[in-house]
């Protein structure tokens, strides 16, 4: 595909710019700052910035959210120790740290995805919000190769906090993937997203995101999400990327079953090219394999403009 | 100065055709199902305590044995309230343990094939 394009790009047939911005989405421009250029290759990085949203509404319904009264139950592993149990993905001592409240951003624009399976609603996956109703996470959060889509069977709740839920609950109108993942399973393309029946990330805010083609390898990398051993709380830990491959991502951030879906983030000052905030560089999907990191689907330029279109 | 032309549509129908391959269309449940497939091992079975009795909301995790080790899908995956979990995986070598509040059982080892389910009884103290 690579060669493709720039065959392409060569013959003058098709525009190199980017495509499939939704309306009202502001690209930032494209640029080569801070990343070394060759004289084979002009590196570019395109992206949106994060949203940190309204705050805490006084009434989510007014989102199309629903309320969801504090102690609902969601089945789940609790801790009293809260001790590591012995998970490969927790790379050498256990670092994460809880985040509590979860009322600030991107606290809140991070989303519990639970999944009711005959009638016992348990923790599934993590999502973030890239939009005022779409939710961004693993394919395979989504879609299993052996059962289908899990259609009906998803809730989504943004900044969920053990058993407090601040910005309610939705559900999804439509689940999204992409066909590397649903036909081909391929891990380097496990990501999807869910297109939800409410606007709640309005108040919620939502992450951004950015794709470059330079190396990002020593970039700082952020995971918060719902890891299976803590209870629907929400967990966070830094790290940085070891290794960047061109469709995925490396790095030794600590994570648990649950965390599957997490934006893995870094940090821009604002006016930053591209994107400002908080701003994805993949999808947490896997824990330690090959070269003993967790990795996850890089954002491409292909990934961003498609996810972009998802909003 | 046609056949450059003619050349020039070859090859962008053939560069069309090439950038198709492996390329990463959205998809969604609103489109017809895509085929399932039979390349994923699947490892199932019971969680159960000392006397063995079904645990309930057992969080199961597999560890990947193989060298170097397959990378395992963050899922959390749960005993229902039956005592049962089920867990596809890409084929290879796992050691699955159970845990639940305090308590974490002894690991499970299993080789799990393509398209095989595999069946792996976990225990808590």
């Amino acid at each position: 595909m690579v060669l493709a394009s720039a065959l392409l790009a060569t013959l003058g047939l098709v525009s190199t710019a980017s495509a499939g911005a939704s309306k009202g989405v502001e690209l930032g421009a494209s640029d080569t700052e801070g990343v070394t250029m060759s004289a084979a290759s002009a590196r570019g990085l395109r992206g949106v910035s994060s949203y940190e949203g309204t705050g805490v509404p006084s009434d989510v319904t007014a989102y199309g959210a629903q309320r969801v009264p504090a102690g609902h139950r969601i089945e789940g592993y609790s801790s009293p120790t809260g001790d590591d149990f012995g998970t490969q993905s927790i790379i050498g001592a256990d670092g994460r740290v809880r985040v509590n409240p979860t009322t600030s951003f991107p606290a809140r624009a991070t989303v519990l995805i639970t999944r009711t399976v005959s009638g016992v609603e348990r923790l599934h996956c993590t999502g973030w919000m890239f939009g005022a109703s779409l939710v961004l996470t693993a394919g395979h959060c989504v879609f299993n190769q052996s059962t289908g889509w899990y259609t009906g069977q998803l809730r989504f709740y943004p900044g969920a906090n053990g058993t407090t839920y601040p910005y309610g609950s939705c559900t999804a109108a439509t689940l999204r993937s992409n066909t590397g993942w649903t036909v081909d399973g391929s891990a380097d393309a496990d990501y999807g997203g869910a297109s939800l029946n409410c606007s709640i990330g309005n108040t919620t805010g939502w992450y951004g995101a950015y794709w470059t083609t330079a190396s990002l390898n020593g970039t700082s990398t952020t995971i918060q999400g719902y890891p299976g051993d803590k209870s629907q709380q929400q967990w966070i830990h830094s790290d940085q990327v070891r290794v960047s491959n061109s469709l995925r991502l490396y790095y030794d951030n600590d994570t648990v079953g649950g965390n599957s879906g997490s934006s893995v983030h870094t940090v821009r000052a604002a006016g930053s090219s591209g994107c400002s905030g908080r701003c994805s560089l993949a999808f947490h999907a896997y824990g330690v394999g090959s070269g003993a990191h967790n990795s996850g689907p890089r954002i491409t330029e292909s990934r961003f403009n498609l996810v972009l279109g998802w909003r | 100065m046609r056949r450059p032309l003619r050349m020039r549509a070859v090859l962008l129908i053939g560069m069309l055709v090439l950038g198709a391959c492996g390329r990463e269309s959205g998809t969604s449940d609103q489109d017809p199902q895509p085929p399932l497939t039979n390349t994923q091992a699947t490892v199932t079975g019971v969680v159960v305590d000392q006397g063995g009795r079904p645990v309930d909301g057992a969080l199961v995790q597999p560890k990947s044995l193989d060298s170097p080790p397959l990378p395992v899908p963050e899922l959390a995956v749960f005993s229902g309230p039956d005592g049962r979990y089920e867990w596809h995986l890409a084929a290879g070598r796992y050691e699955f343990t159970a845990t639940k509040d305090d308590r974490t059982g002894p690991p499970s080892e299993v080789t799990a094939g393509a398209g095989a389910t595999a069946q792996v009884e976990l225990h808590l103290p």
